[in-house]
């Protein structure tokens, strides 16, 4: 087996002991520099791809399933639908309402078909900065590795929140920095931004950044710092839409 | 390494912790907050409001019946006078002139009737006389002793003083007329006289003078208030004139009691009773647009007690008790709502099933569902009482209305939470929606 380029002094394949899907699964929180090497060494992005999609998927259909969960998926997107500025109406509701039963196979779909896409789409960006502008040599699949293999934070999230969700009867972001402050209004652009900001976003760009610091053989706080940077400026445009928006 | 694996693991436990702490503390509970009040049995009074204006019972405006300058002015506004009482002097010179040139006429007219009546007398024995004398001449041509022509001349002087006192007695009739109207015009002078010299036809107290001693006095008329010289009021007997509304009009009966502020005199109260109701609208004043008018009855109270430096024209309110009712239930007169409800062919109402989640505050209320054959929509009275932390519309039939509760005849019972406010909220809520209750508030 020959390593990757960008890979190929992290260590030898022979020192460094093959991991398991599930030793990769708990790797990325607990050690997620070895898990990374291991995983830059011998990317392997499908399974952990397909097992974060299926419990994501599972996680969200389990919810949406119960009345509380497909009542709350109505309130969400109508509160999504005044969130960008576009009135509630009786027609809209009645839209949304004739979803509800379906709510739940909707949402697999959605995971399944956008989850992949998004993780591809991140990849790909991240690929063309670290190669092409900052000539590094790393394989689409190993950036893709990474990135899939992050999506277990997102899987904790799920499994975290989905519980929160139902007590609280609503999908509203229950893990975004908008918790700790209430008194923001959700429709101001302070209340947008920090409703944009999740924890778990975080600290799987973090978790990224670890896995890209790895790969690349550059130091983990640049990357970090850029990802989140990128991060917020991209939270603070929604925001500011959301905002003028729901201002209009 | 594995305790560094272990603080990770309680870092993220911690902050995990922390999130659904968060989540739960900051919740944000569904519906909004409203003030609630529960349902008791209340003493009730159903007030009807009218505003008017102070009037006495007896109001005279006097006005100059001969015009002339006003020589003597013996009130002042807010002077008390007795009947009788001296008020103004119009100067009398023109109008003793006038009496003073009549009796001359009356007497020159008198004279002149003497004289005529003189010549009547005289025209008489000069008839007696002619007479006499064609007699004679008659005699004398029946006996052929004179001439024919003497005799005709006798009998044309006959005629002749027949023509004369016939003239003369005319001119007596005709003087003894003229006497008559010199007599005539000499009282009316008399009368015009004796009206220069004012005085009060009431006990009472001047309430207006519109006029200065020196100026003219004109001749009043019924349509020019202008010529009004003094207003004098009855104050022993006084009433509220107001204004009720054509909506509160059929409540109010003769001999409802009645109490009265006085703008002017605040923080008191006094008795009154209603002691006379229009059966016309109050006609707006001139210039005003009829349709932006609301239409008015003049409602009149008359006050029972005697208030003291009261003055007419103060503005007051009336707050007429058009009915009482004792140990009733009562509403909250903000937490009544009008909701349109369907009925079947029995005139039930028809409920439509409770919506399978909350209404969200910022949506709009679904709009009606489609009536099935024998449905009907009726716009109907009601509530909305708190059960569960949701709303349910519950219609109610009303009795009186008092100063802040409606009398509820059927649909609540005493201790039932209906939602009384904000008002906003009450006016857009529905049947189902979740709601928080003020613990202020309740």
């Amino acid at each position: 087996m020959t390593s990757p380029k960008g890979a190929a002094s992290l260590a030898p394949t022979d020192i460094v002991p093959p991991k398991g899907l599930l030793a990769r699964a708990l790797g990325v929180f607990f050690s997620p520099r070895d898990t990374y090497a291991d995983i830059a060494l011998r990317p392997r992005p499908l399974p952990a791809l397909i097992l974060v999609l299926a419990l994501i998927a599972a996680t969200q259909y389990a919810f949406l399933s119960t009345s509380v969960g497909q009542r709350a998926w109505v309130d969400q997107a109508l509160t999504q639908q005044e969130a960008w500025g576009v009135p509630v109406t009786p027609q809209s509701v009645a839209g949304v309402e004739r979803m509800q039963p379906r709510a739940a196979i909707v949402a697999v779909v959605a995971i399944l078909v956008v989850a992949p896409m998004v993780m591809a789409g991140m990849a790909g960006i991240l690929i063309v900065v670290f190669n092409a502008i900052l000539g590094g040599d790393a394989k689409f699949k190993q950036v893709f590795s990474i990135v899939a293999h992050s999506g277990f934070i997102g899987v904790l999230q799920s499994v975290f929140v989905a519980p929160l969700n139902y007590a609280r009867e609503t999908m509203s972001s229950a893990t975004s920095i908008g918790v700790f402050l209430p008194m923001l209004d959700s429709q101001s652009f302070l209340g947008a931004l920090v409703g944009s900001i999740d924890l778990f976003q975080i600290w799987s760009l973090l978790n990224v950044s670890i896995g890209l610091g790895v790969l690349y053989k550059r130091r983990t706080s640049p990357i970090a710092w850029g990802l989140l940077t990128t991060g917020f400026v991209i939270a603070l445009i929604i925001a500011g839409i959301k905002a003028a928006r729901a201002g209009a | 390494m594995k305790g560094k694996k272990i603080l990770i693991a309680l870092g993220v436990i911690a902050l995990l912790g922390a999130v659904a702490a968060a989540n739960f503390y900051f919740k944000k509970d569904v519906g909004v907050t409203v003030a609630v009040e529960g349902i008791k049995t209340r003493d009730l009074e159903a007030i009807v409001s009218a505003s008017g204006k102070i009037q006495p019972k007896r109001l005279v405006n006097m006005s100059a019946d001969t015009s002339g300058r006003v020589v003597d002015l013996a009130v002042n506004e807010g002077d008390k006078v007795t009947r009788g009482q001296f008020l103004l002097q119009i100067d009398p010179k023109s109008l003793r002139t006038r009496v003073d040139s009549g009796s001359a006429s009356l007497e020159a007219a008198e004279g002149s009737l003497d004289q005529q009546r003189q010549a009547v007398e005289t025209a008489r024995v000069q008839l007696d006389q002619t007479q006499k004398n064609a007699a004679r001449q008659r005699d004398l041509w029946n006996q052929q002793l004179t001439t024919r022509e003497t005799l005709e001349r006798a009998e044309n002087d006959v005629r002749a003083a027949e023509s004369q006192l016939r003239e003369r007695e005319k001119q007596v009739t005709s003087q003894a007329a003229r006497i008559n109207q010199e007599r005539a015009s000499l009282e009316s002078a008399r009368y015009d006289l004796s009206k220069v010299r004012i005085e009060s036809p009431i006990d009472g107290i001047v309430t207006r003078r519109n006029i200065q001693e020196g100026e003219t006095a004109v001749i009043g008329t019924m349509n020019n208030a202008g010529t009004v010289l003094l207003t004098l009021a009855d104050m022993s007997v006084i009433q509220a004139e107001v204004e009720v509304d054509e909506t509160n009009i059929p409540n109010v009966s003769l001999g409802q009691q009645a109490k009265i502020t006085i703008d002017a005199l605040p923080d008191r109260t006094f008795k009154g009773h209603v002691t006379e109701i229009g059966n016309s609208p109050i006609q707006p004043a001139a210039g005003s647009s009829q349709s932006t008018q609301a239409t008015n009855f003049k409602v009149v109270v008359m006050l029972d007690e005697q208030i003291p430096d009261v003055r007419p024209g103060f503005t007051c309110t009336a707050d007429i008790t058009t009915a009482v009712r004792q140990g009733v239930v009562a509403v909250p007169i903000p937490a009544v709502a009008v909701r349109e409800l369907i009925y079947d062919a029995q005139n039930q109402i028809v409920k439509d099933p409770r919506p399978t989640r909350p209404r969200r505050p910022s949506e709009p209320v679904p709009p009606p569902r489609e009536l099935t054959p024998g449905e009907t929509r009726k716009e109907t009275e009601g509530v909305f009482v708190v059960r569960n932390g949701l709303v349910e519309f519950v219609p109610v039939k009303l009795g009186i209305s008092g100063d802040k509760y409606f009398e509820v005849l059927s649909g609540l019972k005493a201790g039932d939470e209906v939602v009384t406010g904000p008002y906003n909220s009450v006016r857009s809520m529905a049947e189902g929606d979740p709601v928080k209750v003020d613990p202020q508030k309740r």
